[in-house]
C-alpha cells in the first residue's frame, strides 16, 4: 500500500481515511446459448477521504471531501487532488463529530467455497449450470450475464484503522422467454457469495415455469382491493422501509421517528410480529467499522438503529455501522394456506419498489395467480398494485417457508390484506 | 469556452497506439477506448453538506477490444506502460479470448473501421473547477435556507449539483477521435411531513456546459417548496383510466421508458423487443414525431460512441409511424443495418450496449391552457419518479409524484399522489391526441439497463394529452 500519510502530511491533512481495492472481474454474456462477447476487469483504485476541524462563529465543524486515484498514479497527481479536497472541505459545514473506534485487521479471506478456483472457471461452473436446466423449447433462456469478482479491499485511516478483506461473488442476470401461446418473457438477476450451483438450477426452473405460465395469461384483474401475497425476492423489498427508517442518517433530519423501544408496527398487531436481525455482508462496514450479526426488531419492537459513524454520533448512540443484510426466522402460516383463501399472488413485477418516505409499496404486475380460495387459479397480467405499509403492517402473516438470497434470509412469502389494485 | 483536453490522454497516447498496433499483429481487428473522466457531487441540506468526486464520474482507464474467433473480447485495466503493454498481449491471447471454454461462440464479421480522425470539444460558460468549492456550497446553501424558510412544515430543503467533464480517446486501424465534454445538473429536493408519512418533490435541470445551471435551480426552489406543502393534503387516487395532461417531465418519461427502451436494437438481436415487428407501422397518434441523438445540446450529447461511431440524430417515430430503432455497432453488425453511434459504457469497466442519449417528443401547436380545458374529468400528471421498461411486450410502468385533478376543463387544487401509470404502450401513443407548441428536456438523471449499467441520458418533450391507466 501507498504510504498515504506521507502524502497527506506533505499536503496539511491530519485526519483522512482511504479505501483501497482491488478488483478482478470474468465476465460472460451469452445470447441463446451461443457465447457473444468475453470479458476482463483488472482494476486497482482507491477513495481517499480528507477531514478538516474548524470553527465558525464559535462552533466547531468537521468538514470533508473524497476523491478518487488510480493505484498507479503517481504520488504527485494524488497530492494534488488531496490538496484540492482538503481545501474544499473547509466549507463543508458539518456539525463536529467523533470517528468511530478505529479497527486494526490482518487480511481477513471470506470464507468461500468460491476460492481456489480461476474466475474463469466458476463462470463456466454457473454457465454450464444454467444452460442444463435450458431443455425445454417452448421456455429457454433469452440471454444470460455472469459476473465472477474478487475484491480485495483495504482501508487505514489517519486515527488508526487497518483493515483488509477479500470477497468473492457472483453475479448475473439471465432472461427467460416463452413463444407461445403469448410471446413474452421473464428477467431474472441473481447474487451469491458461494458455488451455489444448485440454487441457480432451481432459480432457472422455477423462473421459466413462471414464464410458461405469464405466455398464457391474458386477463387483467379487476380493479379494487385485494389480500396480496408476495414471495421470492419481492418480500425483503417490504422490510427495506424498516432498514431505512431505523437508519441514523434517516432519523436525523426527521424523516423517522423511531427510537429504541418502539412498537414498530403499532400497538395493536394482529398479524405476525416482525423478529428481524442485522447480519454482515463484509467483515467491516465502508467506514472500517467491524461488522456483525445484531438484532434489529425483537416481536416487533425496535432493538438498534444503525448507520454511518457521523449520524450515530449526533443521535448519541452506538456507532456499528450500515446494515443491509436482514435475517428473519420462519414465519407463522404455510405458504400453501395463504394461497387457500382468496388472494392475488404477484410473482413478477416490472419493477417493485417501496419508498421509505412515504410507505407506499407499488409494482405493474407482469404475472399473478388469482386464487378464489376454492382451489381455482386464474393467471393474470396487467394492472398494477398501490399499497401502503402503514394500513398493512399490522395485520401481516409471514411464510413457514424461507429462502436465502445475498441480502436477506427469511420468509419466503408474505400476505397483505386489503391493498387497491389497478386494473379491468 | 471550450472544454480543455485531458494530459493523461495526451501523455499515453503513443502507448496506446503501441497497443493496438501490436494488437493488430494477432487479431484482424483491435481497438482501444481511454478514458478520462472528472465529476463532482455537491449537496447541501439540513443534515449538512457533500463535496466530493463521484464514482460513476470519475474514473481513468481503459477498454482493449478484440475480433477473435468470429466475435468479439475485451480487456479493462488501468495500467499502462511499456511493460503493461507486454502482460496485456500475453493475457488476452493466452487468458481471454479462451475464457468460455468450448461453448459455441456467435458469429460477427469484421466492424467497417471507415477512416476517420478529428479532436472534438463542447462549450461551457463558467468552469466548476475555477467557480471554486466555495462558492458552488455558498450558492446552493442559499438556496437550501431559501427553502427552509418557505414554510415552517418544511421538513427539509435538500440541493444538490454535479459536473462531469471526460476526455475520450478511440483508436482504432484507421480511427483516431477525441473527444472532450461536459455537463452539469442540479436539484432539489424538498420534504414535508404529514404524520409517519413524508412527502417529497423533486425538481431538477441539466445543461452542457457548466456551472451556470445554478441560476436555473435557484429559480425554482419557491415553486419546489410550495408543491411540496400542496403534497401535505395529497388524496390516493381511485385506480381507473383518466385523460391525462402529461407535463414535459412525465412525457419525457413515457418516451425513454414506455418506447425509448423497446428501440435499442441490442434487444433486437436478442429478441426481446416488439419494436421490431413494427417497423413502418403506425404505433402512435399522428401527431407524434420521436428522435434521440445529437441534434439537441443536453447531457448526452456527444461527437462520437464509446465503439468509436460518429453520433447522429435518429428520427425513430415519424408522425406516428415507426421508422427506425437505434442500436451499437456490433449490434448492427448483427442485423445488417448502419450503426447509429449510440453504444455506451457505463464506464470503462463496463460492455458497450445500446443505450438512449437525448431521447423526446418533437413540439406540437396546441397551448397548455387548452389542453387543460379540453378535459371534463382527468388528471395533470407531474413529476415522474421512476418508471421500468418492458420492450418485449411494450407494458407501461411509471410511476409519478402528482396528479392534479381537472374538472370541466379546470384545475380543482386536488391532489392526488402517488401515482402509478400502467397499460399497453401503443394504445397510450394512439391516444395522443394534443402536444403542446413548446418541448423541454432534462438530463439530471441516470439511465439504467435493467437495474445495472447507468448513464447519462435527458428525456423530455412537450405538455400531451393522452388517455392513461391509472392505479
Amino acid at each position: 500500500m501507498r504510504d498515504y500519510s506521507k502524502i497527506m502530511s506533505s499536503c496539511g491533512v491530519t485526519e483522512y481515511f482511504v479505501t483501497e481495492t482491488v478488483t478482478k472481474s470474468a465476465q460472460l454474456f451469452f445470447i441463446k446459448k451461443k457465447l457473444d462477447m468475453r470479458r476482463f476487469e483488472n482494476t486497482a483504485e482507491a477513495e481517499i477521504r480528507v477531514f478538516k476541524v474548524f470553527e465558525d462563529n464559535g462552533t466547531k465543524f468537521k468538514g470533508s471531501a473524497g476523491v478518487i486515484v488510480n493505484l498507479t498514479d503517481s504520488d504527485e497527481e494524488v497530492a494534488k487532488k488531496v490538496r484540492s479536497a482538503f481545501y474544499g472541505a473547509g466549507f463543508v459545514k458539518n456539525k463536529f463529530y467523533e470517528f468511530a473506534k478505529a479497527a486494526q485487521s490482518p487480511e481477513i479471506v471470506m470464507e468461500s467455497d468460491l476460492n481456489g478456483i480461476a474466475l474463469s472457471e466458476i463462470a463456466v461452473k454457473f454457465s454450464d449450470a444454467i444452460y442444463e436446466e435450458d431443455c425445454d423449447e417452448r421456455a429457454f433462456i433469452n440471454s444470460l450475464e455472469i459476473f465472477v469478482n474478487e475484491k480485495k479491499v483495504h482501508m487505514v485511516s489517519s486515527y488508526g484503522t487497518d483493515v483488509s478483506y477479500v470477497k468473492r461473488s457472483v453475479e448475473g442476470e439471465f432472461v427467460a422467454q416463452c413463444k407461445e401461446p403469448n410471446d413474452v418473457e421473464t428477467y431474472q438477476n441473481f447474487e451469491y457469495d458461494s458455488l451455489a450451483l444448485k440454487e441457480i438450477k432451481t432459480l432457472v426452473k422455477e423462473t421459466l415455469s413462471m414464464t410458461r405460465d405469464r405466455a398464457r395469461a391474458e386477463k387483467m384483474p379487476k380493479a379494487g382491493d385485494y389480500d396480496i401475497v408476495l414471495s421470492d425476492k419481492y418480500v425483503p423489498e417490504i422490510f427495506v422501509f424498516y432498514g431505512t427508517r431505523a437508519s441514523a442518517g434517516f432519523i436525523y433530519p426527521g424523516y423517522s421517528e423511531y427510537s429504541v423501544g418502539d412498537n414498530v408496527q403499532g400497538e395493536e398487531v394482529k398479524g405476525d410480529k416482525l423478529n428481524i436481525r442485522f447480519a454482515a455482508t463484509a467483515p467491516f462496514s465502508y467506514e472500517g467499522i467491524p461488522m456483525k450479526e445484531r438484532p434489529f426488531i425483537e416481536e416487533g419492537v425496535l432493538k438498534t438503529i444503525h448507520g454511518s459513524e457521523r449520524f450515530s454520533y449526533y443521535l448519541g448512540i452506538e456507532q456499528i455501522g450500515s446494515y443491509e443484510k436482514l435475517v428473519l426466522p420462519a414465519g407463522s402460516m404455510a405458504f400453501d394456506e395463504m394461497l387457500n383463501r382468496p388472494c392475488l399472488h404477484v410473482v413478477n413485477f416490472s419493477d417493485f419498489q417501496m419508498d421509505p418516505y412515504d410507505g407506499h409499496f407499488k409494482g405493474e404486475i407482469r404475472l399473478a395467480y388469482l386464487h378464489d380460495g376454492k382451489g381455482n387459479v386464474e393467471f393474470v397480467t396487467g394492472g398494477s398494485i398501490n399499497g401502503s405499509i402503514f394500513d398493512t403492517q399490522s395485520d401481516l402473516k409471514l411464510s413457514k417457508e424461507t429462502q436465502k438470497l445475498a441480502n436477506y434470509e427469511g420468509p419466503r412469502a408474505i400476505l397483505l390484506k386489503g391493498v387497491a389494485v389497478a386494473g379491468e | 469556452m471550450k472544454v480543455k483536453d485531458s494530459n493523461y490522454i495526451r501523455e499515453n497516447k503513443p502507448l496506446f497506439k503501441e497497443l493496438v498496433s501490436e494488437l493488430l499483429k494477432t487479431y484482424e481487428y483491435a481497438s482501444v477506448l481511454v478514458n478520462d473522466s472528472f465529476g463532482m457531487r455537491y449537496s447541501v441540506s439540513k443534515t449538512g453538506a457533500n463535496v466530493g468526486e463521484d464514482d460513476l464520474y470519475t474514473a481513468k482507464g481503459f477498454v482493449v477490444k478484440v475480433y477473435e474467433g468470429g466475435c468479439y473480447a475485451e480487456y479493462s485495466g488501468n495500467e499502462i506502460s511499456k511493460e503493461e503493454i507486454k502482460r496485456i498481449l500475453s493475457f488476452v491471447k493466452e487468458e481471454l479470448v479462451t475464457m468460455g471454454g468450448s461453448r459455441e461462440k456467435s458469429k460477427y464479421p469484421l466492424p467497417a473501421d471507415e477512416t476517420a480522425s478529428f479532436s472534438k470539444s463542447t462549450d461551457y460558460e463558467i468552469d466548476p473547477v475555477a467557480m471554486g468549492d466555495e462558492a458552488i456550497i455558498a450558492k446552493l446553501t442559499e438556496v437550501h435556507k431559501k427553502g427552509m424558510a418557505y414554510d415552517e412544515r418544511i421538513l427539509n430543503c435538500g440541493v444538490m449539483c454535479a459536473f462531469q467533464k471526460y476526455s475520450k480517446l478511440f483508436l482504432s486501424k484507421n480511427k483516431d477521435l477525441e473527444q472532450n465534454v461536459m455537463w452539469s445538473s442540479g436539484a432539489i429536493f424538498v420534504n414535508s411531513k404529514r404524520g409517519d408519512e413524508v412527502k417529497e418533490y423533486y425538481t431538477s435541470a441539466s445543461v452542457l456546459g457548466g456551472m451556470e445551471i445554478l441560476d436555473t435551480i435557484f429559480s425554482r426552489v419557491e415553486d419546489a417548496s410550495k408543491v411540496a406543502i400542496e403534497l401535505l393534503d395529497s388524496e390516493p387516487l381511485k385506480p381507473g383510466e383518466y385523460e391525462c395532461v402529461c407535463d414535459p417531465q412525465t412525457t419525457g418519461m413515457i418516451v425513454h421508458e414506455a418506447f425509448g427502451h423497446g428501440v435499442e436494437m441490442d434487444m433486437f438481436v436478442k429478441d426481446r423487443a416488439l419494436a421490431k415487428k413494427y417497423m413502418g407501422e403506425y404505433v402512435a397518434s399522428k401527431l407524434v414525431t420521436m428522435h434521440d441523438g445529437n441534434a439537441v445540446n443536453q447531457t448526452a450529447t456527444y461527437f462520437f460512441d464509446d465503439e468509436g461511431t460518429v453520433s447522429s440524430d435518429t428520427v425513430i417515430i415519424d408522425k406516428g409511424v415507426l421508422v427506425s430503432g437505434i442500436s451499437d455497432l456490433q449490434s448492427a453488425m448483427a442485423l445488417g443495418t448502419k450503426p447509429t453511434g449510440n453504444g455506451r459504457r457505463e464506464s470503462y469497466k463496463r460492455k458497450t450496449y445500446t443505450r438512449m442519449t437525448n431521447t423526446y417528443f418533437e413540439p406540437g401547436t396546441d397551448k397548455v391552457e387548452d389542453m387543460i380545458a379540453s378535459i371534463k374529468d382527468g388528471l395533470l400528471l407531474e413529476n415522474p419518479e421512476s418508471g421500468m421498461e418492458d420492450p418485449k411486450n411494450w407494458g407501461i410502468q411509471c410511476m409519478v409524484n402528482i396528479g392534479r385533478e381537472i374538472k370541466d376543463g379546470k384545475l380543482t387544487g386536488k391532489i392526488f399522489s402517488p401515482i402509478v401509470l400502467t397499460g399497453y404502450v401503443p394504445d397510450l401513443l394512439k391516444s395522443i391526441s394534443m402536444m403542446s407548441d413548446v418541448k423541454e428536456l432534462d438530463g439530471a438523471g441516470m439511465c439504467g439497463k435493467g437495474y445495472k449499467e447507468w448513464v447519462k441520458v435527458s428525456d423530455g418533450g412537450p405538455y400531451i394529452k393522452a388517455r392513461i391507466r391509472l392505479g
